[in-house]
Formats: structure tokens, C-alpha cells, sequence
């Protein structure tokens, strides 16, 4: 098993490729001497810079950090583009035929986007130690923005690829050059930023609950979580690269079983690391993980055929674990495998809301975080309603596009009507309505659509919030059993062919 | 070796591949023929695990594509119709990057590929860069490609479209040598002669529908449906009399007279018949001049096919 590992990493063939190419492609040798020179050129300048002790380092500092991102952001877009051309060429067919598994497809390309960054970092820490000599910077800071690159770098290498994975472009047309520019644009000054800043001064002074915390996570200065925010990090680079993995993978062959999971236990190991930091008043940042974890993962895999493939269901066979037989029951792939999914995300939200219930929060807090709870039920609300329809009962692709627009229109609508309702013309005390109206409006739109729900919630007091919880804990578990038989359906309708 | 059994792909509203079966045993070589969107490249897919059929099973080498689609890849090569380059990169690079993705031992690899340049006549053109190579280097590269696993069966898809003349013989020599080292090869084509040479099973399909499967000889033979005569007299007035004379013969059909003194017709039935029939009209006192029959070449049996079932189609929709 670890020979296997170590032989995936080491003589990946993808990484062979990239790397050869790599080293035989002369733009990039160009930019690396470049890269140093610069580096080089700026610590020369600042040395003879005649300026106050101390604020040399910082300027010096927050210039290489940003030529780091600059790099690794030239890095990823090189990564990105060799990417998309594998799928103009239809060379990954090849690597198919070749046997070659996803995992390492992915492994592959991901290790030598690493490579190519980890080379050009450790071209240029060496002048950011020396920065440090220049003076005005603190030592801890240096390492922990060394850290937060390094870390948060595998990040934005697997979104890139995912997204590059999933476009597939045929060929990187123009529209897609001007975003990737734009995408620069807003980008590099933004890494620089970070970078230069050091994720230390994100986590202390800014970014509110969400980017505060998830920047906090690369701070050694809390040391309680550790072991969680490794988890956390982890899990969700994991789920990057599964999503990588899933998105070239063959019908046959999905790894949608470990999308699905990873997709739970981070959603899980959020939520727990939020009760561990600093539970009532980050409650609201777990769930509204969880509400969108799951309502994403439901609206786009429950549509889907059925059962697992016929090569999952043997693997699963041939497994003598117990827990991996489990795994593969719970997060099978197809529909039925998401219900169950879907099925302890809701377990999850019970936990979560009687967590915060205990922690006797305002009834605004308590309506919020009930939210989770009632995802299946808006999962189940579209569909049923083109069950009727024999078309729709095959018809996957129609049936998760329909979700989604009945959740956008029906959710906007309501939203309007509900801000009609409460403009102040309509609530003038002699017009004739006495509030009935404003409660009807609230009360579709925190059952008709997750977006109206969302934003209702947050902004009204509709005045039954005590009793709001036990509805979504309802409505949940009836939506549950409305997909259950959905899917049971769908089966007879494919059954009969 | 290959077992397909009612394969049936569909794709939207189209069958690309209708109820298809057939079986090669180990050593045989396969043309597969048929005219542009029969369903050839999608049939080749299916065989190399690259798309799921909607129905139907094929195995390779006893298992199902359904259930080891990853050990039947690493039993089969599959040459496909495109081929992939890289920028950057050698015909070296390029092979050890492959022999790297089927897991060929370290030690191994070195032998394999320049086994494999030799035997495709890579070698002079190792450190090549991919990108640069002709059309029909290219090709060659992708057979070699295909071959780094030393697999059982060969899937070629038209691995001799844009290749010249003197290409194509030596592709016809490289696949011949593939048989004798005992692999299966399944090659298609849309061009019949290109193949009759090599292959000793011939698969042809139109429209996703098999019309044909058998040795090279028994196809011809059972393409055939016959004999096209040509037949000439002296005197054009007995032209009429010898139609009305053949009317009448069994297994004569579409008896056209021409200009000249010349008549055509097709004889259904066995060549022994042919010498009797002349016989039987010589004695009748027709003056045959010339007394020719035709056989069709497999182009034109070919051609013949696949217009009918077009045709038979078109009439069906009118
Ligand atoms: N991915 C696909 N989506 C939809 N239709 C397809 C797809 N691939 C093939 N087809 C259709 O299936 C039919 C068979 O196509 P296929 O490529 O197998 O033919 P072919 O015999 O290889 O033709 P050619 O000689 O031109 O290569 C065609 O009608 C084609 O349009
Ligand atoms: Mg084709």
C-alpha cells in the first residue's frame, strides 16, 4: 500500500510528462532567472535605499510576496491551459485506455503544478529571510506568511484544476482569455495583498466571521483545534481532488461516493470546529454550510441514475470491511445513495439545531439555524411537481435544471411579492390589511423556495419563530420520504425502459 | 478472444450501433468495414472501455467490459482515429511517458520501447520532437503507443486514413506481423480492398446493423449472389429470342438487353451452372460470339449493400 502510494507520486506518469515538458519549454527556464534577478534586483534596492530603520523590510517583503503571486499565479493559469489542451487533443481518452487511474491522472497534474511552485518559492525565500535582516518585520510573521502560501497554494492549485476539468474547453477561445486576464486582474493584486499581509493580519484584524475564521485556520497562535483545522484542510483538499478525480471520470467508474462524503465530513467537521471556537456567535457560518452543502449536493445528484454502476456495486462486493461496505452504502452513487446522503446531512442538522437550542440563543438565532433542516423538503418540491410528466422521469439533466430554476424564479418572485407586502404604502394602518398578507408572503417564501427562505429569515420576525423549528424538523423528514418515493418511481419508469 | 454479444448503443435518437454481434478466437486478424457513420468508432470505443453500451456485452479474453474495464485495458491496445501530441515533448518522452502510465517496471522499460521503435522504425526519429512529425510518422508513433503494453488485441481505427500508398503497404506488413506474433487485431476501415489482403474475417456493418461476418472467401462467395453475364451474339435479332429463352431457366434474373447484340444478366447459382447454360443455348442455335461472366469486385458488392439498405431506408421514410 505505501510502495503503491509512493509509486504514484513518484513515477506518475503525468507528472513525468508535465515536468519534461516543463524542462524542455524555455519560457519558463526565462522566468525563472527572471524571477531571481528580481529578487535580487529589489534586495540590492532596498539595501541602498537611504530610509528610516525598519521600514525597508516591510516594503521589501510585501514586494517579493508579491512577485510570489504573481509566479504562482502564471503557475496555475500554465497549469490551467495545459489542462484545457488535454481535452482539445483528447489525450485524456489515452490515459484511460492506458488504465491509468483518476487518482493519479489528478495526483499527477497536481503534483507538478506543486513542483513548478515550490520552485520558484524557494527561489525566492531566501531573499524574504533576508528582508528580515533589512529590519521592521517580525520573525514569526515571515514564516507564518511562508506557511499560509505554501498551504494555501495546493488550494487554488485543485480549484484551478477542477474548474479546468469541468469546462473542458475545446479550445481556449477569447472569451475565456479576457476572463482569465480579468481574472488576473482582480486576482494578483488580491494573493499580493493577502500574501504581503500575511495571513497573521487577516486572522486578527479583518474579514469579518468568514474570512476571519478561514484564516484563521492557517494561524498557530490558537492551538485547541489544531487537530480539527488540519482535519479541516485536509478533508477539503481531498474533496477538491475527488471532485477533480469525478469530473473526467468515465459513467461507469464515478467517484462520486467520495465526493459525497468528503462533502459530509467537512460539512461535519465545520460544524464541529465552529462549536469548538466560539459556538453561538459563529453558529450562523455551520449553517449556512450546511443548508448550502446540502441543497447543492442534493439539487445536482439527486437527479441521477439510479443505482451505482455495475463496476461500484462489485467493488463493493469484493470488500470484506465492514466500514468500507458501510461507506459504500451510504454514499453510494446515484440517487438513492444521495438520499441516504442526504439523510444524515439532515441527522447532522438536528444535531446542530439542538445544539444551539441548548445554547439558549435569541428566537431570531433559533429560527435561523432550523434552516438546514428543511433542505429536502425544497428538493423535493420541484420534482414532485413533474412527476405526472413521463418525460421528466427519465430525463435527469431536465429534472436538475428545473430544481434550479424553479429555486431561482419561484425564490425571486416571492421575494418580490414579500417586499411589496412590507413596503411602508402597504402597510399604511387605513389601506384594509391588517398583517394577513405580510404573513402569507413570509410564509411562502420561508416554504417555497431556498432563496426567498434565506433572506426571509434573515430579515423578518414573522412572530411564530419558536414554532418554526418543529416545522422545518416536519417538512425535512416528509421531504425525505417525498424523495424516497421520487426515486422509487423514477426506478419503475426505468425499469420499464 | 473478443466476444460481443446485441450490442446496442444509442445516442439520442440515433443507434449508432444496433444489436451487434460477433467473436474472434487469438490470432485472428479483423476488417472491419462500413461506410461513413455506420457506427464503426463508437463499436471500437465500446470494445476499449471508453463508452458504456446501452445494451449488450462484450467480453475480452473471458471478462466483461462492464465489470474489469481496467483489466481489459491493460490487455488490449487501442489506436484511435486522432491522435494525441504534446507540445515539448519526443518520441522518447512520449513512449516512456505511456510505458510510465501502464505501470511497466522501471527496469523493464528501456528494452520495451526500443523493441517497439524498432519494430515500428521509430529509431532514427527518437529524439523527434512529436509535434513535427508527418501524418504518417505520427501514426506509426501511435501504434507504437498502442503496442507498449505487448497487448493481446489490437483495436485499430482506420489506422491507414491519410497515409500514402507506400505507407499503407508498409502498414498492411506491420499488422500482418502483428498476427504472426499471435495478437488479435480488429481494424477498420472504410475502404474494403484496403483490407481483403491482410484480414482473414471480414465484419462489415451499415447503420449500426451487422450485414456481414465471415472468412474473406465465404463473404465474397455469399456477397456475390451470383454472376453477373455478359453475353454477346452476332446477329442482334436474336437478341429477343435469348431473352425469352433465359426467362424461362431458373435462377436468372434481371435479364437487360443492350445495344449491339449484347445482353447482361445475373445467374443465381453455382459457377458449375454456367458451362451447361451456354451448352443448352448454343444448342437452341443462338450465335454466341462471347459468353462472359463478371465477378464483382467486393467495392462493388460493397457499394451495392450499403445503397440498398440507404436506399431501402429512404423509401420507408417517403
Ligand atoms: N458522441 C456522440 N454523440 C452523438 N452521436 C454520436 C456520437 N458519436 C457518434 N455518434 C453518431 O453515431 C453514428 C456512428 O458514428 P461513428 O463515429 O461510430 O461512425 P464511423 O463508422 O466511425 O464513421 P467514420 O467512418 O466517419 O469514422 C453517427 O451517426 C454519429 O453521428
Ligand atoms: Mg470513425
Amino acid at each position: 500500500m505505501r510502495w503503491r502510494l509512493a509509486n504514484g507520486v513518484f513515477d506518475n506518469a503525468m507528472l513525468y510528462k508535465d515536468i519534461t515538458q516543463w524542462l524542455r519549454n524555455r519560457t519558463f527556464l526565462a522566468l525563472f532567472i527572471g524571477l531571481l534577478a528580481l529578487g535580487e534586483a529589489v534586495s540590492a534596492i532596498c539595501m541602498s535605499l537611504p530610509g528610516e530603520e525598519g521600514r525597508l523590510g516591510p516594503v521589501a517583503f510585501g514586494f517579493l510576496s508579491a512577485t510570489m503571486g504573481l509566479y504562482g499565479f502564471v503557475v496555475i493559469a500554465m497549469g490551467f491551459m495545459g489542462t484545457s489542451r488535454e481535452f482539445s487533443n483528447r489525450t485524456f481518452e489515452l490515459y484511460e485506455i492506458a488504465g491509468m487511474s483518476l487518482e493519479r491522472m489528478v495526483l499527477g497534474k497536481v503534483v507538478s503544478i506543486l513542483v513548478q511552485f515550490l520552485f520558484g518559492f524557494f527561489c525566492i525565500v531566501p531573499f524574504m529571510f533576508f528582508a528580515f535582516l533589512l529590519g521592521g518585520l517580525d520573525f514569526g510573521l515571515i514564516g507564518q506568511s511562508a506557511l499560509g502560501m505554501v498551504l494555501i497554494f495546493p488550494l487554488i492549485a485543485l480549484l484551478s484544476l477542477c474548474i479546468a476539468l469541468n469546462v473542458r474547453l475545446k479550445r481556449v477561445s477569447v472569451p475565456a482569455r479576457v476572463l482569465l486576464i480579468l481574472a488576473a486582474l482582480w486576482f494578483i493584486p488580491g494573493v499580493a495583498i493577502r500574501m504581503a499581509m500575511g495571513s497573521y493580519y487577516l486572522a486578527h484584524h479583518g474579514g469579518g466571521a468568514w474570512g476571519g475564521s478561514a484564516f484563521s485556520l492557517f494561524s498557530l497562535g490558537n492551538t485547541d483545534d489544531l487537530v480539527l483545522r488540519i482535519a479541516l484542510y485536509v478533508q477539503f483538499c481531498l474533496w477538491l481532488f475527488y471532485l477533480c478525480c469525478n469530473s473526467i471520470a468515465p459513467p461507469q467508474d464515478s467517484r462520486e461516493h467520495q465526493v459525497k462524503f468528503l462533502t459530509f465530513s467537512v460539512s461535519a467537521t465545520w460544524v464541529a470546529l465552529v462549536g469548538c471556537s466560539n459556538w453561538p456567535a459563529m453558529a450562523p457560518a455551520a449553517i449556512v454550510f450546511l443548508f448550502v452543502a446540502s441543497c447543492i449536493l442534493g439539487a445536482i445528484l439527486f437527479p441521477h441514475r439510479l443505482d451505482p454502476p455495475l463496476m461500484v456495486v462489485n467493488r463493493r462486493k469484493r470488500t470484506r470491511w465492514l466500514t468500507v461496505r458501510l461507506f459504500h452504502y451510504a454514499f453510494a452513487p446515484g440517487s438513492m445513495g444521495t438520499l441516504r446522503t442526504l439523510f444524515l446531512f439532515y441527522l447532522l442538522s438536528v444535531v446542530t439545531y439542538l445544539a444551539v437550542t441548548e445554547s439558549g440563543p435569541s428566537p431570531q438565532e433559533l429560527a435561523s439555524s432550523s434552516r438546514p433542516l428543511q433542505a429536502p423538503f425544497f428538493l423535493f418540491l420541484s420534482p414532485v411537481l413533474l412527476m405526472p410528466f413521463g418525460f421528466a422521469r427519465k430525463r435527469y439533466k431536465t429534472l436538475r435544471a428545473v430544481t434550479i430554476c424553479y429555486w431561482a424564479l419561484v425564490g425571486v418572485g416571492l421575494l418580490i411579492l414579500y417586499s411589496i407586502a412590507e413596503s411602508p404604502g402597504f402597510r399604511r394602518p387605513g389601506s384594509g390589511y391588517d398583517g394577513h398578507v405580510r404573513a402569507w408572503a413570509a410564509l411562502g417564501s420561508l416554504m417555497l423556495s431556498p432563496v426567498s427562505s434565506w433572506v426571509v429569515g434573515t430579515v423578518y420576525r414573522p412572530g411564530f419563530e419558536s414554532s418554526l423549528g418543529s416545522y422545518r424538523l416536519v417538512s425535512g423528514a416528509i421531504g425525505l420520504i417525498g424523495l424516497l418515493w421520487i426515486a422509487r418511481r423514477c426506478r419503475r419508469a426505468e425499469r420499464q425502459g | 478472444m473478443l466476444k460481443v454479444d446485441n450490442l446496442t448503443k444509442i445516442f439520442g435518437k440515433t443507434r449508432a450501433v444496433d444489436d451487434l454481434s460477433f467473436e474472434l478466437e487469438e490470432g485472428d486478424v479483423c476488417g472491419f468495414i462500413g461506410p461513413n457513420g455506420a457506427g464503426k468508432t463508437t463499436t471500437m470505443r465500446i470494445i476499449a472501455t471508453l463508452e458504456e453500451p446501452t445494451d449488450g456485452q462484450v467480453r475480452v479474453g473471458g471478462e466483461s467490459i462492464h465489470e474489469e474495464p481496467y483489466r481489459i485495458r491493460r490487455r488490449i491496445g487501442f489506436m484511435p482515429d486522432h491522435y494525441g501530441t504534446y507540445p515539448d515533448m519526443t518520441c522518447r518522452d512520449y513512449l516512456e511517458f505511456y510505458a510510465r502510465a501502464y505501470e511497466i517496471e522501471p527496469k523493464a522499460r528501456a528494452r520495451r520501447i526500443d523493441g517497439i521503435m524498432d519494430f515500428t522504425g521509430l529509431g532514427d526519429i527518437a529524439d523527434k520532437k512529436v509535434e513535427e512529425l508527418s501524418k504518417g510518422m505520427r501514426q506509426r508513433l501511435n501504434l507504437s503507443r498502442a503496442l507498449i503494453n505487448d497487448p493481446k488485441l489490437m483495436v485499430m481505427d482506420e489506422p491507414a486514413a491519410g497515409l500514402d500508398p507506400r505507407a499503407r503497404v508498409e502498414l498492411r506488413y506491420l499488422i500482418r506481423n502483428l498476427a504472426e506474433q499471435g495478437k488479435t487485431v480488429f481494424v477498420s476501415s472504410h475502404i474494403l480492398t484496403e483490407l481483403s489482403e491482410i484480414c482473414d474475417h471480414m465484419l462489415i456493418i451499415d447503420q449500426g446493423r451487422k450485414i456481414s461476418f465471415g472468412s474473406v472467401e465465404e463473404i465474397q462467395r455469399g456477397l456475390r449472389e451470383g454472376f453477373e453475364i455478359r453475353v454477346r451474339l452476332v446477329d442482334p435479332s436474336q437478341v429477343e429470342g435469348l431473352v425469352r429463352f433465359l426467362v424461362q431457366r431458373p435462377g436468372i434474373q434481371d435479364v437487360r438487353p443492350g445495344e449491339n447484340g449484347v445482353l447482361l444478366f445475373s445467374l443465381r447459382d453455382e459457377a458449375e451452372r454456367i458451362p451447361a447454360l451456354l451448352r443448352e443455348a448454343v444448342n437452341e442455335g443462338f450465335s454466341v460470339m462471347e459468353f462472359r461472366p463478371e465477378t464483382p469486385t467486393m467495392e462493388d458488392v460493397f457499394m451495392r449493400i450499403t445503397g440498398q439498405t440507404n436506399g431501402g431506408n429512404n423509401g420507408n421514410g417517403a
